[in-house]
């Protein structure tokens, strides 16, 4: 049932990015919205590629029910999440002093405030899932 | 933390793609589990146990983890 949503939201992207280049290509949006309705489209078509595969070749179906389902797989995107936060806020951090002392103070407030709204969700996450568990 | 997987593996006379697959886990998982890299879940170290009929300490030494 999840897997045949998300065949279906493949179908929508291609869609949706069909739409978008017809739109820009008859002139009525800019080429911003071709490029994204392009890239849309390829991903559309690649993930309906990628489901003809696992539904065709039961070798590729096991292989990815496992990787989907494995444990250690799960512990390692949640290391990479973690370590990917620690990271956007030293960088983060780092970027709004340099901004700063560059005299760029737009972006240095931009990359300041990132930062900080990294952290509210972060906080807003712990306060969730320390109910949850 | 230590294990024994390896030798009860070996003992057994399984490898590694069949344990991996009797425990519906990746092949990486048996090997980062045998070197000692990955701790498995609670769930996995209970589908282990019951795969050796062992228990769990005797697959897994806390010793090093112990309060």
């Amino acid at each position: 049932m999840k897997k045949d949503r998300r065949f279906i939201a493949s179908i929508c992207w291609i869609v949706i990015g069909a739409v978008l280049m017809g739109v820009s290509y008859a002139g009525l949006v800019d080429e911003y919205w071709s490029a994204m309705g392009t890239a849309l489209f390829v991903i559309g078509v690649i993930q309906i590629i990628r489901w003809i595969r696992y539904w065709t070749n039961d070798a590729y179906k096991a292989q990815v029910d496992v990787e989907a389902h494995d444990e250690r797989n799960r512990f390692i995107s949640g290391r990479a999440w973690a370590w990917a936060g620690y990271l956007y806020v030293l960088l983060g951090a780092a970027a709004t002093v340099v901004f700063r002392i560059a005299g760029n103070e737009e972006l240095s407030v931009m990359a300041g405030m990132s930062v900080c709204i990294l952290m509210v969700l972060y906080w807003l996450s712990w306060m969730l899932l320390r109910r949850k568990y | 933390m230590k294990n024994r997987l390896e030798a009860l593996r070996r003992e057994k006379g399984v490898r590694q793609e069949d344990l991996a697959q009797a425990l519906n886990v990746s092949r990486q998982t048996i090997i980062s589990l045998e070197k000692g890299k990955y701790n498995p879940s609670l769930a996995l170290a209970f589908r282990l146990a019951r795969y050796f009929a062992l228990p769990i300490e005797e697959i897994f030494d806390d010793s090093d983890e112990r309060v």
